[in-house]
């Protein structure tokens, strides 16, 4: 009897607590507001509560609604609710082939149309606008952009008597003069492949040239041809000089950054977000330098992406103005002004300023618009053979294959993948 | 024989004084596997006791320099671990006991009521243990989200149940197995009902096993966290794993905040184990003998 | 065998039953459906393709051997090591001493923290540059001797393993102490009247008396170690060079990021099927006879 009472207690407790709660989060659905589910990254957590509070105070007639998930979490979810028809209206996404998914099976909405009708082409920088159209659709909207160059340490350039290399000539001394100091001089690291992955994509891009590069990036031109292995060569050369850090294999995104800081490592290889990082961690920015990584002159573009906002293909037009009002006064210059070093810089607007303390940022923009871009190959390859570039790239670095060997089975792997379509 | 203790079994084979010398290399045994055990928590209070520029110092074995609890304030404020930590433990609370309940039910049927294919229902249910949990998000996604249960904690509890039931029939059977059979037979012929036989005798005499089963249980809710994250999107109604991996970022890690969060959220659990352990000790050997 | 009609006592096992059905066994039947078929997920082109991806991932696809092969060892480790460890473990603390609440609770310690939390502790340990092994090796000036396990492609997965041990062993050693609980004291005393030695009482009498703990045990560490997915992933993400995939984590990395749901599913199939194999056997070999 005693347990049946607990029991019941038991249900009683579990539907009312459940009322609560659910109560406390659900908000009284009324004609007048439109209501808007936006997923983000969880690593941007401050900015997302803060910007929600006050565009929805602001907006009395829109409703945002955040959910926040890590960022693997975030694309695992993304697949779960694509696969149950329960997409959010917003979403955070990559460019590339992470966030061409939604278009090529209708998930996003086209913004085509809506781009031309308002003129976004003098809103957006160009170069983003082409990066967020994927499948000949704009897949979303442009919310940063990135592009990959080397960070490094001033102070230890100095007391090494060397300056910011201007050929890949000058870099390779740079980088023999570092290590004949005792220093590790090139922080890259294999953890999750794209670390790595940034380096050899340059390699392929200076062997190859751009032309070449893209074909290879389309799966068009055999990676079983002479750019790839020098590419593999070049990088396997540097592990054996002692280049990269001890293990670097199995190290990972934060512990680049631990080692620049640290001093043990001289030159890192990562995108503008770093100077951010600087900051946020308390460290001198004084130590600090940018370079783009120089390569030759058939092919010496730089490595990058955008993130975008995806938005529901399913959005009413109501819905679709209501999630326009609100990303146009997220990215507004008052609303940057605003949340200044919590935004991702660079934004992709006309409108945008570069708060003046980024001057890495401002440099690699420059740098970006000199050179121009190649899509970043983790998004640019298909998601299956990303993960096999990432393989060669780690069984070169630890000796279980040749270049010769990793050029041939990422062929054999891309032509295998293309059967298998 | 001198030995008091029989090392093997661990049972005192008779009441002796017995000098402290002879039991001096079993504490030394014992400090220093707990020492290497507890080794690497050194790393998780140091580490959350430093400010960011001091981690990223040379020194992994450096005391911080200056003693901050900057991360733990923040971890708990602006990480929301508070709140986390009250949703954690309410759903602790729900799902811990009402999963017992049914499952000891469930378990006491198979192990103890004599039914027709006791086996075959019981490798049924064994065959859930084995089914990858990634594989049916979908399905539940669109079940949960028809029943208008997406979002609320007695869909979210519900599947915990789903998910449990097969790990604690497992443990409950096999501890019910091992009560000897007499017992049901002479309550029954006392007139004993088979619910009460349920109540009254079987459960009290699966307490070790039912205190066992509730640790587990409580530090398998307290972590979980795929399921969560796909079924509740309201960030108010999430739990202390979400907290905790919002401080590991896209390309870099908040590890003084991830450290202050750690330690703060094992505080529950430490002492659920803490009051729960005396019982699965001291439950059965008093009931069997007397 | 019981001609006497005991429906009632279905009753008890309806509550348990409806929970269980419609929570795994409708999703995991669809998810079996599904793996005939070769599908993004989304949309309507499903194409019935027959055992085309059980052909693929069990002939074609290397990494699924690499990780079946890893899945393997790890059950071995884990059934040698991990329970070893344990039953010796709850062995020692099964003993009347003073401070034996303390020790239980030091040892049992790892466990109340979620795998990704001691992935990250033992990624740090490991650190070839700020690790606990390299800077203790500092202290002697013997860094430069230090390789991380985690960096080779033949110990990483063990580097991994070692983590886990730390970790995990807190459970079956609860288990073994709860099941020591269980064995009459008087077996014991018997015993030693008929003059029995230590590992004669322990042959005969404690390995015996915790037959239902160890069906308990092999089961439930048979079948985490072939689910094992969070530790791995956070520590190595299957790297380095795709050595250190599991059949969860492969399946994973199929489903959601590749999006050949076909694939993913033929190998959650895969994984249940030799599972089953393995643990029903057993059970139920085991569940025959209590010995009583």
């Amino acid at each position: 009897m005693k347990e049946k009472v607990t029991l019941l207690l038991l249900v009683v407790s579990l539907l009312s607590g459940n009322l609560i709660w659910a109560s406390g989060g659900a908000e009284e659905a009324s004609d007048s507001v439109t209501e808007l589910t936006w997923w983000n990254l969880s690593s941007r957590k401050e900015l997302t509560e803060r910007v929600v509070a006050d565009f929805n105070a602001a907006h009395p007639d829109i409703q945002i609604n955040a959910v926040l998930n890590s960022t693997d979490d975030h694309k695992n979810q993304l697949m779960v609710a694509a696969s149950s028809g329960s997409l959010p209206d917003m979403w955070f996404n990559w460019g590339g082939t992470l966030g061409s998914f939604y278009p090529e099976n209708g998930l996003s909405y086209d913004l085509s149309d809506y781009a031309k009708e308002n003129n976004w082409s003098q809103k957006y920088d160009e170069s983003a606008l082409s990066l967020a159209t994927l499948e000949g659709q704009l897949a979303g909207v442009p919310t940063s952009i990135a592009m990959i160059g080397m960070f490094y340490r001033k102070d230890i350039f100095e007391e090494c008597g060397v300056t910011a290399p201007e050929t890949f000539e000058e870099f390779e001394t740079v980088l023999a003069t570092l290590k004949s100091k005792g220093y590790t001089p090139l922080i890259l690291c294999g953890k999750g492949g794209w670390h790595l992955m940034r380096f050899v994509e340059a390699l392929i891009e200076m062997y190859g040239g751009s032309a070449e590069h893209d074909r290879l990036a389309a799966l068009d031109s055999s990676w079983n041809s002479e750019p790839v292995i020098k590419a593999f060569a070049k990088f396997k050369e540097y592990v054996d000089l002692g280049y990269l850090p001890e293990g670097f294999v199995t190290l990972g995104g934060s512990d680049a950054k631990s080692l620049l800081y640290a001093g043990d490592g001289v030159i890192d290889i990562e995108g503008p977000w770093m100077e951010s990082n600087i900051y946020n961690d308390e460290q001198d920015p004084d130590l600090y330098g940018y370079f783009k990584l120089p390569l030759s002159p058939k092919g010496n573009r730089m490595s990058g992406f955008v993130e975008m906002l995806q938005l529901n293909a399913n959005l009413s037009d109501r819905e679709l103005e209501a999630a326009i009002t609100f990303i146009e006064w997220f990215y507004s210059p008052e609303s940057i002004n605003t949340y200044g070093a919590l935004i991702k810089q660079p934004v992709p607007r006309k409108d945008n300023s570069i708060p003046e303390r980024l001057v890495m940022t401002s440099m690699m923009i420059d740098d970006l618009n000199t050179y121009g871009s190649y899509t970043i190959s983790d998004q640019g390859l298909p998601q299956e053979i990303a993960g096999k570039l990432f393989e060669a790239q780690d069984s070169v670095g630890v000796g279980i294959m040749t270049p010769e060997e990793a050029a041939a089975f990422m062929q054999k792997e891309i032509e295998a993948y293309k059967a298998s379509k | 024989m001198s030995m008091t203790i029989n090392s093997v079994t661990g049972i005192p084979l008779r009441p002796r004084k017995h000098s402290k010398l002879k039991k001096l290399p079993f504490y030394i045994c014992m400090v220093a596997l707990s020492s290497l055990i507890l080794f690497p928590i050194l790393f998780l209070v140091l580490t959350s006791l430093k400010s960011p520029t001091e981690f990223f110092g040379r020194s992994v074995f450096s005391l911080p320099r200056q003693f901050t609890l900057i991360n733990f304030s923040k971890a708990f404020i602006e990480g929301k671990l508070s709140r986390y930590i009250l949703n954690g433990l309410f759903l602790c609370a729900l799902k811990v006991p009402l999963g017992i309940l049914i499952e000891s039910s469930a378990a006491f049927s198979i192990a103890r009521l004599k039914i027709r294919f006791a086996n075959g229902i019981f490798i049924l249910f064994l065959i859930g243990m084995m089914i990858p949990m990634q594989i049916c998000l979908v399905p539940l996604n669109i079940g949960l989200r028809t029943l208008n249960l997406f979002n609320t904690y007695s869909g979210l509890i519900f599947v915990y149940l789903g998910f449990g039931i097969p790990f604690g029939i497992l443990i409950l059977r096999g501890f019910f197995r091992t009560i000897p059979q007499e017992l049901d037979e002479a309550a029954i012929i006392d007139g004993c009902s088979k619910m009460s036989l349920f109540t009254k005798i079987i459960l009290p005499l699966a307490k070790p096993a039912v205190a066992t089963l509730l640790i587990l249980d409580t530090l398998g809710t307290w972590n979980e966290y795929l399921l969560i994250s796909v079924f509740i999107t309201n960030d108010n109604m999430r739990t202390v794993p979400a907290g905790l991996l919002s401080f590991i970022g896209e390309n870099e890690t908040a590890y003084g905040l991830l450290s202050a969060g750690v330690l703060i959220s094992i505080i529950p659990v430490l002492i659920v184990f803490i009051i729960f352990q005396r019982h699965f000790v001291e439950g059965m050997s008093g009931a069997l003998k007397g | 065998m019981h001609s006497k009609k005991n429906l009632s006592g279905y009753i008890f096992i309806i509550p348990a039953a409806l929970i269980y059905f419609t929570v795994i066994v409708l999703p995991a039947v669809y998810s079996f459906y599904l793996s005939f078929f070769k599908w993004n997920g989304i949309g309507p082109n499903r194409k019935f393709v027959g055992l085309n991806n059980y052909y693929h991932i069990l002939f074609e696809d290397v990494i699924f051997e690499r990780a079946a092969l890893n899945n393997t060892i790890w059950i071995l480790l884990v059934l040698t090591i991990t329970v070893g460890f344990a039953l010796s473990m709850a062995l020692l603390l099964n003993r009347q001493f003073r401070g034996r609440t303390l020790f239980r609770g030091i040892l049992y310690f790892p466990y109340v923290l979620s795998g990704v939390m001691v992935a990250i502790i033992w990624t740090w340990v490991y650190h070839p540059q700020l690790g606990l092994i390299s800077g203790f090796l500092q202290l002697f000036n013997l860094q430069e001797y230090y390789s991380s396990p985690l960096a080779g492609v033949k110990t990483a997965f063990f580097a991994i393993y070692a983590a886990a041990l730390w970790q995990g062993f807190g459970a079956p050693m609860i288990l073994f102490l709860a099941g020591l609980k269980t064995i009459p004291v008087e077996l014991y005393e018997a015993a030693t009247i008929d003059g029995a030695n230590r590992s004669q009482t322990f042959i005969n009498i404690t390995i015996p008396m915790l037959r239902e703990t160890f069906v308990i045990v092999f089961a439930t560490q048979i079948i985490s170690a072939m689910k094992l997915y969070d530790i791995v992933y956070a520590m190595t993400e299957g790297g380095p060079a795709n050595r250190t995939h599991t059949m969860a984590t492969w399946m994973v990395r199929q489903t959601f990021i590749f999006a050949n749901v076909g694939k993913g599913t033929s190998i959650a199939v895969v994984m249940v099927l030799v599972l089953m194999v393995v643990i029903i056997p057993y059970v139920m070999f085991m569940a025959k006879d209590t010995g009583k």
